[in-house]
């Protein structure tokens, strides 16, 4: 997934990121909320995580003016404002969690989870896809039973397969969902990536269209 | 009421004090037209006497015409032997002749004289039945109109004092109709000009208060943010440093750091609650559903804990409150966490929020021992030696309850349960009525202990009542009104029994017959009330033009010069004392909410739009003097003859002392030197007067 983390405290923004990294997603991290403008301007993000308190202005008003835009993508409020008040408002301007600092970062993880489940369409975390037998919210797949060890990157790539079944995705796209702006990419990353995990899951899991992308493989 | 009960007692003891003086006054006339008849006759009779042949037997003279008479009278000789008398005289009326003078008898007045050595001797009789006849007969034409006037004089003053206090009594009833942390501003609509500035200085303090819980609480959300966001990395580097490290003793290290930050994020958040529990705003202007917070709140405590173990019943209807949702939020949440730390593991927590109000959360746990229940609202108790919190939770919970006036009650075992604990709190719920219904629940809950609490073995705890409470200020209200409306009543009723007072006091000086000084009594009156009445009128109406003129210009100026004009009113809040950014922002959002307002008020220095009413203020002003006035001119047309001056004097110097008195006692204010103040000036216009009448009259 590529998620958007707007967070203006250094310390715990770094914390934040490289949680979110090590779960094999693509981060990118700003500061302020004009930047986070142009980069939800320049890619499509699977996920908002919003700090309320900016440097440059209130999150809420930025969460008001993407949904008055009509833009769905999920967002997590991250916050120090704890009232109530400030909670019900949160969730009526449109935010789909909305978690108190200071929070546990494996909560942070299972929250970004299960709001991507949600938004895929199928909120339930265990999936049976032929012989294997996922749990996308702890991570883990069997194979025939037997429990297969994945890198979060091989997951990442995987579980976006899993959020979209049907859906048929691009090298660039399965690149922006697993690196940031910034990241090096290796230009065969993708397919050595899918290699992978045609090995450790069977080779039909992942169908290659030749020249346009891969989708999920017919369990 | 009062105040017409002491006038008409003054106007009664001026009037006693007239007439007891009339009394005498009338008597000496009488008498000494008594005298005169006598020494008229007595010539008369020794020439008739002397010139008589015979000396023989009594001559009685035939009455010219048939006529009753008040004079009788006989002429003795030396002997007694009665030598003339009237047609109508009784010799038994007359008492043996002991001498010149005048004499006392059972129902007459009798004069003596003699004349030729005491030869021949006269006695005028006169029955006092006559005098007493003239007396009442004086005072009734007198007192009748005068105990006409008082009741419509007392009528007139009670109907104007009513209609100009009732716009205070409705505002008064506004203000104490309202729930206790009702902090908008009353409506000061229709109030007298005097009271204008006292509600525009009372809906001051409110929004002042109302300003400065908004502030703490402001205050005491940014807090918390600015110690949470420090924390909240610092724990995630923690975490971070947990997951990377290969070391098992650097990770093991990096949990303590976890653990530490933690402990000290939840006593830094409970220090915030608890300020804010026993500082901040509980209660909302408008009421609102408390279920949506009780189920974040539950949702949000009962997070990490399995399935189905905190579990939330609310009815069906929404349960209105007026209580602020974030300290409800607080409340529950601490009440919530309190139950799952010291509950059995896993065991399960019931939260309930009836609709009357009602908050209940139990768990499962063992007895809690009775004594240990009263220890446990103590601040920084905790439950037991192994339980780990920071023991402000119920701290927190009490506080709130306490300020809420609403009873904390500890229960354990649970009700309907062999174990557990259970804490209970009745919220203020029911809508807009919460304030006034919180009365009687109040009373009941801190009655004693309901029979069903001491059956279940819990413990009854009661808060005491610290609430910040808004009460009309019955007494200090009182003062002030009254000052304003009475000052004016003193005035006007001062300026009138001086005013006139001296005039007849002058008039008298310059000419004392009654007609010339009761004919300057009655035209001071008339012109003193008129005067006054135009006066007021006049003053009243152009100071009311002169305010709208104002306002028409500030209106335009605020059409025109919209900047300028805000400018302006910043320069004005600064040059009070606030700082340029505030006054700036309160310029800005009063100008947003009523400009037109904020310039009447703060720019032009008027209370709200108009002051008085014109024609009002001149009836009320002309009504006083009058009603004032009448009293020397009263006293003068009782006084008797040639003792005018003295009579109106002190007349007026009584009603004048009564009045600085009356007034001081209604302003509170020491009542002798204000009684002294009124008299000495009141004497000297009359002294001066009376001088000046003097001069003119003998001149003349």
């Amino acid at each position: 997934m590529r998620i958007l983390l707007i967070e203006d405290d250094t310390v715990l923004g770094a914390a934040v990121r490289d949680q979110i990294a090590a779960g094999g997603h693509s981060v990118d991290w700003v500061m302020r909320l004009d930047v986070a403008r142009d980069a939800m301007a320049g890619a499509a993000f699977d996920l908002v995580l919003l700090d309320l308190m900016l440097p440059d202005g209130l999150g809420l008003g930025f969460l008001k003016a993407l949904r008055g835009r009509g833009d769905v993508t999920p967002v997590i409020i991250l916050t120090a404002l704890d009232q109530v008040s400030d909670r019900i408002g949160g969730l009526n301007a449109g935010a789909d969690d909305y978690l108190v600092k200071p929070f546990d970062l494996a909560e942070l993880s299972a929250r970004i989870g299960s709001v991507a489940r949600r938004y895929g369409g199928n909120p339930n975390p265990i999936i049976t896809h032929g012989a294997l037998e996922i749990d996308r919210a702890a991570r883990s797949v069997r194979r025939g039973g037997k429990p297969v060890s994945l890198t979060a990157r091989e997951w990442a790539l995987f579980d976006a397969f899993l959020a979209r079944p049907r859906q048929l995705l691009s090298r660039a796209q399965l690149e922006e969902k697993l690196y940031a702006f910034d990241a090096e990419v290796e230009s065969n990353a993708i397919e050595v990536h899918v290699s992978r995990l045609r090995k450790k899951l069977g080779n039909g899991v992942i169908d290659t269209e030749r020249g346009l992308g891969y989708r999920l493989g017919a369990p | 009421m009062s105040l017409g009960l002491l006038l008409t007692l003054l106007w009664v003891a001026a009037a006693s004090v007239t007439a007891l003086l009339l009394r005498g006054e009338i008597n000496q006339v009488f008498d000494s037209a008594l005298q005169e008849t006598a020494e008229r006759l007595l010539p008369l009779a020794v020439m008739d006497i002397v010139d008589r042949e015979d000396n023989a037997g009594a001559q009685r003279l035939a009455a010219l015409r048939e006529r009753g008479e008040y004079f009788t009278y006989v002429v003795r000789g030396e002997t007694g032997l009665i030598l003339l008398q009237s047609h109508r005289a009784d010799p038994g009326v007359f008492p043996p002749y002991d001498g010149p003078g005048f004499r006392q008898t059972q129902g007459f007045r009798i004069y003596n004289d003699d004349a030729l050595k005491g030869t021949v001797r006269i006695s005028v009789a006169e029955p006092m039945s006559h005098r007493a006849t003239v007396f009442w007969e004086i005072v009734l034409a007198l007192g009748l109109p005068l105990l006409l006037v008082i009741p419509i004089a007392l009528a007139v003053i009670v109907f104007a004092v009513r209609a100009s206090l009732a716009p205070l009594r409705r505002f008064r009833a506004t203000l104490a109709g309202r729930g206790s942390s009702d902090l908008s501003a009353v409506p000061a609509d229709g109030l007298p000009a005097e009271l204008k500035p006292l509600a525009a200085s009372l809906n001051g303090v409110l929004a002042r208060l109302k300003a400065a819980f908004e502030a703490e609480r402001n205050f005491a959300s940014h807090a918390a943010h600015e110690l949470r966001t420090p924390l909240a990395g610092a724990i995630a580097q923690a975490q971070r440093l947990r997951g990377e490290t290969g070391e098992p003793a650097a990770a093991a290290r990096a949990a303590e750091i976890e653990a530490t930050l933690k402990r000290l994020t939840r006593l830094s958040e409970r220090l915030m609650q608890l300020a804010r529990a026993e500082g901040g705003r509980l209660r909302l202007d408008q009421p609102r559903d408390l279920s949506p917070a009780a189920r974040i709140v539950t949702e949000d405590a009962a997070r990490g804990t399995p399935e189905g173990r905190v579990t939330l019943r609310l009815p069906a209807a929404p349960v209105f409150s007026d209580l602020d949702p974030d300290a409800f939020g607080i409340l529950l949440r601490n009440l919530i966490e309190n139950a799952l730390r010291h509950g059995e593991a896993d065991g399960p927590v019931a939260v309930t929020l009836a609709a009357d109000g009602l908050l209940t959360v139990a768990n499962d746990g063992p007895v809690v021992p009775p004594e240990t229940l009263s220890r446990l609202t103590r601040r920084f108790e905790r439950g037991g030696a192994g339980n780990h919190g920071s023991g402000l939770g119920l701290a927190i919970v009490a506080a709130i309850a306490d300020r809420l006036n609403s009873t904390l009650i500890l229960r354990s075992p649970a009700t309907g349960r062999t174990q557990g604990f259970e804490v209970a709190v009745r919220l203020p719920a029911g809508g807009g009525v919460a304030a006034d219904r919180m009365a009687p629940e109040r009373g009941e809950a801190r009655g004693p202990p309901q029979p069903a609490l001491t059956d279940s073995g819990g413990v009854f705890m009661s808060g005491s009542s610290t609430e910040l409470k808004y009460q009309p200020a019955h007494e200090e209200l009182h003062y002030i009104n009254r000052s304003g409306w009475l000052r004016a009543a003193v005035l006007g009723a001062n300026d009138g029994i001086v005013s006139v007072s001296s005039l007849v006091v002058g008039v008298a000086a310059a000419d004392p017959t009654p007609q010339a000084v009761l004919i300057a009594g009655f035209a001071g009156l008339a012109a003193g009330a008129m005067s006054m009445a135009a006066g007021e009128y006049v003053s009243v109406s152009s100071q009311s033009d002169i305010e709208a003129a104002d306002i028409e210009r500030e209106r335009q100026a605020l059409l025109d010069t919209p900047e300028a004009e805000e400018r302006e009113l910043a320069a004005i809040y600064e040059s009070r004392g606030l700082s340029p950014a505030t006054a700036a922002l309160v310029a800005r959002e009063l100008t947003e909410k009523d400009a037109l307002g904020a310039h009447v008020r703060d720019e032009l220095g008027l209370s709200e739009v108009h002051a008085a009413n014109p024609l009002q203020a001149a009836i009320a002003s002309g009504l006083t003097f009058c009603a004032a006035a009448a009293l020397p001119v009263l006293a003068a047309v009782f006084a008797p003859e040639g003792r005018i001056i003295p009579t109106v004097v002190v007349t007026t110097l009584v009603a004048l002392a009564g009045l600085g008195a009356l007034g001081a006692h209604a302003g509170a204010a020491p009542k002798i030197p204000a009684t002294l103040r009124v008299l000495f000036w009141g004497a000297a216009a009359m002294a001066i007067t009376a001088g000046v009448g003097h001069i003119f009259g003998v001149s003349v």
